[in-house]
Parts: structure tokens; sequence; C-alpha cells
């Protein structure tokens, strides 16, 4: 199905909105002197026409220009009908259309592996004391990093000074074999402390059995007892999903705390259901009686967003994931254990990515995982910042051993392209609710375009020092 | 804007303009298929000349649309005044009038903000001109003057269709069936044709649509059916939204199709002419006496035969029509007949 269908359906989504508008009695409005008159309110007809256009976009389906002149002729034909306000006449273009995004090549072909490090080494940061954790060595083809946080601590612990962050000296790391490795720290941006990623140079081998990492001149080498982790692992195929699917379960996702949309885009699509699910149907990109719509009815019933008509039966019908439910039953918790662990996995190629978990912390509201990534980039969050979605995301869900349900919304760590080029870099995956404190072990799910996989990685939480926080 | 002021000067303005449109009817002036060898009636043969005034320059002038064309009959050195204007005079009001209907007389974007049936009225005056304006200058300040050359033009275009639209419905109309026609037989030169499909598409569907909903819906009558001739297939039918009209273009010859699907009948898929907006739509053709009207065979004014639909699916009659009034009846018109 062509551009030109779906630009036919939001051209005549737009006549029968102008024409329930005109039909339908109008309340006089107060302007901000509480005075009748004043700019009228927005139609709600205009936000859901805006919202297929939004989803037609998304998908490929139609360029932003077109969506934008269907969107802004009918913000001027309410105009003329004193239903919206003047600047709907003058029809400002979308703005200068997004950079595609850059071409991500695949993850390159050989071994990864991660390793927990599970050290940590004092070190004052703008001189306040505190401590470097090292969570996990990944060795990946052409790159070994790992991954650390500086810890802040509030009361110093111990007597006299600490090593300058970061306490690596000019040395450089020793492994095993008595090879050389330079030492260079990344920081990246994270919610609290200071995450970074301290790259070795070059790549150690495979078989690589300890590193001595010299720190301070006046210390002693600190050594990193290298054990590859071997963590059960799933690989599943699943059911392709059209764009359209792939996008309301997007939607759902975000609703639900994870996803990779902003919340207002999420609830402008959810609000504009009938009228999205209408668009991805008439251009093929949903096929008929998708457990993804009535999903998602059924989640904006349950968020006082009123669907109606055949979707409201639809929503009373849907077959909702044991993941969802679980999701609902623990909404609202706060009593999750406040820790961090050198978590170590790696999990199964998926759309060509290579995906590897690298540290994990905990707080009562959430726990974060930290991801080493390569042949993938997270997508834009606002649906038109990526057009057709070239980068369709991943969906991240998590199980502990007690049961409870996670979604995972992913967070960038620093910029798109990481120091080994495009695709490659760090970012984080904020599980939510947090765990459960009886939690031993944790199942992270990621299900992309077609295989769904899956690793279990224990949770052996270290108690931060005093004073100290958990990430 | 006070939109009731705004509505009641568009009713004003109809009612001055009916008024002028019965002096100028003259029924020897236009007979369709004397004009055109009987072959197909003009597009604008259904429409009644009609006048306005305006003040131009401290002075009330005539502006006049007949057959087809809107022309300034108070300045008959059109083109001499334009070249004092373009030394440095002021453009009389009339002159850029009939320019800014020249300049749209083929723009899309006329049917976009157009009205859509009899009863839909735009609140368009010279109140709402002067907020376009001033949003329009401060919008073109904001953005600067490097950027600000496709917001200029813009706004001169939304300016330019505005003034016409101001003149009131009557004017509201033709206009939006001069860019109808200008489109129906094959895209003016410059413009592609399958990029703008969709345009005409929901132009045709925003314009059929109301009419079907007015078509179908039953009538106070239709509770007593038994003494109406309305069908029972008839009464089944007005279950059919406005909403629930499909509309494809109909490019070959005849008036097209419009059927519904099967018994159950919730949706209307007509297939049409987008000259059905110029010739039958615009002059409010559309529904007469339960009827559904897909072409105008003939006219001679105030007498016009039109081929019309009785119910979805069915065959297509004739009925002859007269203007009476400010609306069309049937019957009185043997003659055409």
């Amino acid at each position: 199905v062509g551009s030109e269908a779906a630009e036919t359906f939001l051209r005549v989504e737009s006549e029968t909105c102008l024409r329930k508008a005109v039909a339908s009695p109008r309340p006089r409005w107060l302007d901000s002197d509480f005075e009748l008159g004043g700019s009228p309110p927005t139609e709600d007809g205009l936000l859901r026409v805006q919202a297929a256009a939004l989803v037609l976009v998304a998908v490929g389906a139609l360029e932003l220009a077109v969506a934008h002149g269907v969107v802004a002729g009918l913000a001027a034909a309410l105009t003329v009908r004193g239903q919206h306000p003047v600047a709907g006449l003058l029809g400002r273009g979308p703005g200068p259309a997004p950079d595609p995004p850059r071409p991500v090549p695949p993850a390159p072909p050989g071994t990864y592996l991660a390793a927990p490090a599970d050290l940590a080494i004092p070190a004052e940061l703008d001189g306040q004391a505190g401590e470097l954790r090292l969570y996990t060595l990944v060795l990946a083809p052409d790159t070994a990093v790992i991954t650390t946080a500086h810890a802040r601590a509030w009361e110093r612990s111990g007597d006299g000074p600490q090593p300058a962050f970061p306490p690596f000296g000019g040395s450089g790391a020793t492994d095993d074999a008595g090879r050389a490795y330079r030492l260079s720290y990344e920081a990246l941006a994270g919610p609290w402390d200071e995450m970074g990623a301290l790259h070795l140079s070059p790549a150690p081998p495979p078989g690589i059995r300890r590193l001595d990492l010299a720190t301070d001149d006046s210390q002693a080498p600190v050594r990193l007892q290298v054990a590859w982790a071997s963590c059960p692992v799933t690989d599943e195929a699943i059911a392709p999903l059209t764009a359209g699917e792939a996008l309301l379960n997007d939607v759902t996702e975000t609703m639900l705390g994870g996803g990779h949309l902003t919340g207002i885009v999420a609830t402008q699509v959810a609000s504009a259901l009938p009228e999205v699910t209408a668009a991805l149907s008439a251009t093929g990109h949903l096929p008929p009686g998708s457990p993804s719509v009535a999903r998602l009815a059924a989640l904006c019933e349950r968020r006082a967003i009123e669907v109606g008509g055949p979707l409201a039966a639809q929503a009373h019908e849907a077959d909702v994931p044991e993941s969802w439910r679980g999701r609902f039953a623990a909404s609202g918790r706060f009593d999750g254990p406040v820790g961090y662990a050198p978590v170590a996995a790696v999990l199964p190629e998926i759309d060509g990515a290579r995906l590897v978990l690298a540290g994990l912390s905990s707080s009562a509201h959430a726990a974060t995982l930290r991801v080493r990534h390569w042949g993938w980039q997270p997508p834009d969050r606002s649906l038109l910042g990526d057009p057709g979605r070239i980068r369709r995301p991943l969906s991240w869900w998590a199980r502990d051993d007690t049961g409870r349900w996670h979604t995972g919304r992913t967070r960038p760590t620093g910029p798109d392209e990481g120091p080994g080029g495009p695709g490659t870099g760090e970012f984080q995956v904020e599980l939510m609710p947090p765990l459960d404190p009886a939690a031993t072990s944790l199942t992270v799910y990621v299900t992309g375009a077609s295989r769904r996989v899956g690793v279990t990685v224990p949770l052996d939480l270290r108690t931060p020092q005093r004073g100290a926080s958990a990430q | 804007m006070n939109h009731d002021a705004a509505n009641d000067a568009a009713h004003q303005d109809a009612a001055s303009q009916e008024a002028t449109n019965r002096h100028l009817a003259d029924p020897d002036v236009v007979t369709a298929e004397s004009q055109h060898g009987g072959t197909a009636t003009p597009w604008w043969a259904a429409f009644a000349p009609v006048q306005a005034e305006i003040d131009c320059g401290g002075a009330a002038h005539r502006l006049r649309w007949q057959e087809g064309h809107l022309s300034a009959p108070d300045h008959p050195d059109a083109d001499g005044e334009l070249v004092l204007a373009a030394l440095g005079g002021g453009r009389p009001p009339c002159l850029v009038l009939a320019e800014a209907w020249a300049a749209r007389a083929a723009d899309l974007d006329v049917l976009t903000l157009g009205p859509r049936s009899p009863g839909d009225r735009l609140a368009v005056g010279q109140e709402l001109l002067g907020e376009l304006r001033e949003a329009g200058q401060a919008s073109l300040h904001r953005v600067g003057r490097r950027r600000s050359g496709g917001a200029g033009r813009m706004l001169a275009r939304r300016e330019q269709i505005l003034s016409v639209f101001a003149l009131g419905p009557a004017f509201q109309f033709r206009l939006s069936a001069t860019v109808a026609a200008a489109w129906s037989d094959a895209a003016p030169p410059g413009h592609d044709p399958e990029a703008t499909r969709p345009a005409l598409v929901a132009a045709l569907t925003g314009r059929l649509a109301p009419a079907v909903e007015s078509w179908l819906r039953p009538s106070a009558s239709d509770d007593q059916a038994s003494a109406t001739n309305v069908s029972a297939a008839h009464i089944s039918a007005a279950n059919v939204g406005a909403a629930n009209v499909s509309v494809t273009l109909h490019e070959g010859t005849g008036w097209g199709s419009i059927r519904s699907n099967g018994s159950v009948a919730d949706h209307l898929h007509a297939r049409l002419p987008l000259a059905w907006l110029a010739r039958v739509w615009a002059p409010g053709l559309a529904v007469l006496a339960r009827h559904l009207v897909v072409d105008v065979l003939a006219v001679s004014w105030p007498r016009a035969r039109v081929l019309a639909l009785p119910e979805p699916g069915g065959g297509p009659r004739e009925l002859s029509i007269v203007r009476e009034g400010e609306d069309w009846a049937v019957g009185g018109c043997e003659e055409l007949v």
C-alpha cells in the first residue's frame, strides 16, 4: 500500500473530523480574564488526526511534510469556522526534516564475553571521597571495556587522602601473560553518579585469566580475576510483527512504564486509538484482529482513556499477557533493595545486535541495568525523529524469581555513537517496578522483530559502603 | 471575533446576493444545451449570476460573477489602472479581489477551507482577515527575513482566498466550483495529477458525505411509511452515517455509480467525477426531493433537468426542476423533459 492510500485516509479522516466539529455544539470559552472570548480550545478531532498522521509517518507510510500539510489544512479549515486560533491559517511548516538515522552496521562477528569485576577502589572526585566501582569486564571481537561508576561517600571512611579520580596510573594494565594494555577512561551520562567505561587497548584475548590494573603509583595494582560468566539463555522465534503492531506495542509498553516513546506521545496515540488503528489498517500496517490493538485498548480502559465502539469490546476480550498482569499487580511498589551487582551476561544475537549486561544497581524505586551494545542504536523517542521507524525498538521485560515482572525503559548514557563507531556504546535499562527484596535471580527478556532472547543472572547485591549511593 | 455577528453578516450577504440573482436572472440568457450542441452543460450552467457591492476608494462598486467569470464592471480599463498602480498608485480593491479570484481559481486550498454544505457557514469577514494579517506579520518577523519566503507566500495565498470568501456564501460556492472545474478534466498545467488525487478524493468525500446524510436521513413522515413513497430499502439505508461514505474518482464516461454494501446498508461506495462538485453540489442541487442528484443534463435558467437517484443501488431517474426563490423544486420544466 503506497503513500497515496495513507494520504487519502488522512485527508478523508480530516473531513470526518471537520464535519463532527461543525455539527457539535460548542461551549463558549473564557479568556485569561475570565471573559467570554479568547482563543478557542483545541478541537479534539484535530488531536486525533494529528495522532493518525504521527503513526502513518512513524511506520513509513507517509512523508512528514505531507502529513503536516493535511493537519495544517484541517487546522485552517477549523479556523475559518471559528474553532481554532487564527494561527491555524498561517500553515507553519514542520520545520527542518530530522536527519535520517545513520546506518548502523551489524555487530562484528566473533566472541562476546562478560566477567564480573566486582572491585571497588577508593577515589576522590572533586574533593569528595568515594569509591570507583568496577562492575563488569566485557570483551568483544574488537574491543574490551570495564564498566565503572563512582559513588561519592558523604562520610569519609578510613584515614588519609584518597587517590584522585580516576585512580589509574600511567602504566595501564597487565594480564597474566605479561601483555600490557593501555587504559582510557570514557565518562558516561548517568542519572546520579559518575558512570564510565574503562577501555582496554588492545583488546585482550579470550583466554585471559587476570588483569592487574595499576592505580596511583603509591598503591598496589588492583587485580581482577577473569571468570567469564555462563548464564542460562533462551532464544526463541516469534511471529514477526507488522510495523503498526510494533508501534502499538511500544505505545503500550511506554504507558506501562517501559517502551521508547515519550509519555505525551504515547498518550496522544492511545487517546486516538480508533483513528490510529483505522489509519494503520487502511495502509496495510495492521492485520485484522491484531492482539496488539486489543491489548492497548484494554490498557486504555484501565487508564480511563475511553476507546468506545468495537475497540471496547475487543478490550474486554483481550488476551493480556502474564507479564502485563504482573506489571499491574506490582504497580506502586517502592520496596526495592538498595545495592549494586556486577551482573555479567551475554545475550544471544537479536536483530543483528549483540547486547551484554554489564552491571546492575537497585534502589527502592527501580533497578537499572547497564547494557553494552554493538550493531544497534536506541531509536528516537519522538516517533518523528526516526521517520519510518528505521530503527525498530527492542522490547525489554524482566522477571525476578519471586515472580515479579518489570518493564524496561532504555536511557542513553552518552552520544549516539561510542568510540567504537556507530551502533556501539552503552545504554541503561530502567526496570520498574523495583526488584522484590527477596529476589535472588533475574531473567531479562529482549524482544526484537522476529526473536525473543532471554538470560538469567544471579542477583547478589553488594551493599554500598556507608554513606555511598547504590549506583 | 464575534462569530454570531459574522454569521449574521454572511446571511445578510446571501440574502442581498439572492436578490441580485433574481434581478440578473434572465430566462433567455443561459440555455446550456443550445450553447453546447446538447452534448454537455457547462459547469456553471446551474448557477445564477451574482453580484456584490464593495467599498472601492469611497465608492460603492460592483463585483459580478456570471458564467464562470468574475468581473469588475466599474473598472472598464482594469489593465490601465493596474499599470498606474504599478507606477505607485494604490490598487483599487475591486481589482485586488478580481486578481485574487483569478490567482486562486485552481487552488485546492479553496476546497480545503471552503464550505462543505449549505449549512456550513464560514466565520470569514474583515475581522478575521485583520487578525490573519496581524498574526502573519508577527510570524514573519519571528522566522526572520531569510526564512520568510514560504510563510509569506502562504499568508498571501490565504489572504486572497479569505478576501473572496468574505464576499459571502454565494461567492464561496462559486469559487469552490471554479476550482473543482479547473481540476475536473485534467490537472492544471504544472500539477502532478497523481500527487493531488488524495486531496481531490477528500474534497469530494467531504461534500458528498453531508449530502448523503441529508439524502438518507429519515424524515418525520418516514414514521408513517405506508403513507409515503419511501421504500423499505430507503429506510434501512438511512442507517448509513456520513462517516461511512467512501468515494473514488470516476474518470470514465457516464455519471459513475453509488451502491451500498449488501442488505445491511451501513456503508456507501460512491464513484463520482470531480465535476459533480462544480456541476451539482456547488449550485445547491445535491439533494432534491429525497433524491441524490448525480448530474445536470440541461439548464434553461431557472429551469433544469437533472439525473437523480431515489435510493442507493437503484437506477437514476430524470427530474425536472425549477429555481423558486432560494431553493430548487421539482417540476415546472416540461419543455426540457
